[in-house]
């Protein structure tokens, strides 16, 4: 159960998306969450549809793992949407009882899902086609101006490819524990909200004393291995842009002034 | 001919009189106490030797290698590495670039996700330059044989996979000293035997000197030289053979003998004259008619 966590999943596949440069579609994802949130017209928000659907087709993922990430979203979709369908103010179109959906609230029901939902399928792509060592090493660069500011990017980086390293392991251990308990017959699952807390502490208090002892090891076996914060380390797998960055770089900038250009239409059709 | 000029020829490892202290909290968890955890210890090896350490748990093994890298610096006396005394703050990265160390639990010791990037780790620390570090990593992974696991992620390697990829990654540093503390303790037995080879064959084709860590009393006989620690003081040192059949020196620090050695001690308490070095079945066969 657990396990079926998806953190950062990586697809391999050989397509041109997994093949572009991490910063590239960091600054992708960026542009693009960036345009949902400008999008105020349909224009807008067919051109973010086609934008999606060209980078679904692109990344040679299935659409079922692509979804995938939107199941654990539901609820939270659904709270939204039901939120702002009811209790936004304005022409009441249907009535239940005291409850009333407006024209207003269902306008920002739907867009509110769109965006959520795209913002969903977005990330995914990133994740799903970028391996997380790739992922860390292009925020590691796209942040190096940072670095002027003194914020240690490099070894933020560095901390963030060992919690990815350490994550399958601590969970394979929860689920050790919990089995463990639960044969002495501790119960997860029944029981109040503060029963089910109450039985989390004999799992987290193991967790974290492994957790840190795995830490001490850690960190003295990257000490012998000449790991110093004062050196400047160089990388197996230096970031490079090649041709289709750029290009990309390209399109991204047209997409974003196109969005951009699309709040200037005057249209005065549909609900929208 | 010109005459040979003898300049002074160091040992590669040299300890003199080293003593370490740990400060422990009592029971209570308030008043400091200090814990003598090495007591004198004076040691040398030279290039090329396969030196086993053996002694129960508590007996101050890991603290004794990690004295050898400057994990910890003596409390007194003095660790020499190549001429290089740990306690020069400047000799740091030399040291630990020579003396190439591995630790007991597989899992905590692997920094990256994919296991030839973690191997490049050392080498990003010591600033090599990409091409370089290629060529390392495929000859370091070739001398240990894991060259199919390239790209693997590490969470899905074995114990006994996972050692040799920290293995590959010292020597990718290219070390002249490995300290490798309790390799096999965490992997299961058929993997021992083979990570085991594998260190003999670096120890004999790759002029690696090598400090096998240990509290199995069989695996000593790889190695060519055997130190028994018992409470933080050296009580043998001799070739693993003479070892094996020293039945008061593996008592006295606690270590359960193997079946052979305690075959032929048995053999000689009842009266078969034997030359006192067997320590395979076949040497000892003849005595059983
Ligand atoms: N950091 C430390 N602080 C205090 N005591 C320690 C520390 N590390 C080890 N010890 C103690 O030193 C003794 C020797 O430990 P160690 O060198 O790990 O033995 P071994 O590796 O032979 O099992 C043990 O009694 C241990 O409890
Ligand atoms: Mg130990």
């Amino acid at each position: 159960m657990i396990r079926d966590i998806t953190l950062g999943q990586y697809y391999n596949r050989e397509s041109v998306i997994h093949f572009l440069d991490p910063r590239v579609k960091l600054v992708a994802t960026l542009v693009f969450l960036m345009s949902l949130f400008i999008s105020t017209n349909i224009f807008a928000y067919a051109f973010a549809t086609l934008f999606l659907a060209m980078a679904i087709m692109l990344c040679k993922v299935p659409l079922s793992f692509i979804l995938r990430g939107l199941k654990s979203l539901i609820l939270l979709l659904l709270i939204s949407v039901v939120f702002n369908l009811f209790l936004t103010p304005g022409e009441t179109i249907l009535s239940f009882g005291i409850l009333h959906i407006t024209r207003e609230g269902l306008i920002i029901a739907i867009k509110m899902a769109i965006r959520l939902v795209y913002l969903v399928i977005g990330s995914s792509i990133l994740t799903l086609t970028t391996t997380p060592s790739k992922l860390t090493d292009g925020l590691e660069k796209g942040l190096s101006f940072l670095k002027a500011f003194r914020v240690p990017v490099a070894e933020i980086a560095l901390m963030m490819s060992i919690a990815l390293r350490f994550i399958p392991i601590l969970i394979e251990e929860t689920e050790k524990i919990m089995n463990a308990q639960s044969s002495r017959g501790a119960d997860f699952d029944k029981g109040s909200i503060v029963d089910k807390a109450k039985s989390l502490v004999p799992l987290l208090v193991p967790l974290f004393v492994s957790a840190f002892r795995r830490a001490n090891d850690l960190a003295i076996a990257m000490e012998a291995r000449c790991y110093s914060d004062s050196v400047s380390r160089t990388k197996l797998k230096p970031l490079a842009y090649k041709g289709i960055d750029y290009i990309t770089y390209v399109i991204l900038f047209l997409y974003i002034m196109l969005i951009i250009f699309t709040r200037y239409i005057k249209i005065d059709v549909g609900i929208m | 001919m010109p005459p040979f000029i003898f300049t002074n020829i160091l040992s590669l490892i040299d300890i003199k009189n080293l003593i370490v202290d740990f400060e422990v909290a009592d029971a209570d968890g308030v008043a400091l106490s200090k814990k003598r955890v090495l007591n004198d210890i004076t040691l040398s090896i030279d290039d090329g030797e396969f030196v086993s350490i053996l002694g129960k748990n508590g007996s101050g093994k890991s603290t004794l290698a990690k004295c050898l890298n400057a994990l910890i610096l003596p409390t007194s006396g003095d660790v020499e590495i190549l001429g290089l005394n740990t306690k020069d703050e400047k000799n740091l990265m030399s040291i630990r670039q020579n003396v190439g160390m591995t630790f007991q639990n597989p899992d905590n010791q692997i920094v990256s996700s994919i296991v030839e990037e973690d191997i490049a780790f050392g080498l990003e620390n010591l600033g090599i330059e990409t091409e370089e570090m290629k060529a390392r990593i495929d000859t370091a992974m070739r001398s240990i044989g894991i060259l199919d696991l390239r790209n693997s992620m590490v969470s899905k390697l074995s114990g006994g996979q996972k050692q040799k990829v920290s293995i590959a990654g010292i020597l990718a540093m290219k070390p002249k000293i490995i300290v490798l503390d309790e390799p096999t303790s965490m992997i299961d037995k058929s993997s021992r035997v083979d990570l085991l080879n594998t260190v003999k064959y670096l120890n004999e084709h790759e002029n690696i000197t090598v400090i096998l860590i240990s509290h199995y009393v069989e695996e000593i006989m790889y190695g060519k030289r055997t130190i028994v620690l018992n409470d933080g003081r050296i009580i043998a040192d001799d070739i693993p053979s003479e070892i094996l059949l020293r039945k008061d020196i593996l008592d006295f620090a606690g270590i359960d003998m193997p079946y052979i050695p305690k075959l032929a001690t048995e053999l000689k308490n009842l009266g078969k004259k034997l030359k006192g070095n067997e320590t395979k079945v076949e040497s000892l066969c003849q005595y059983l008619k």
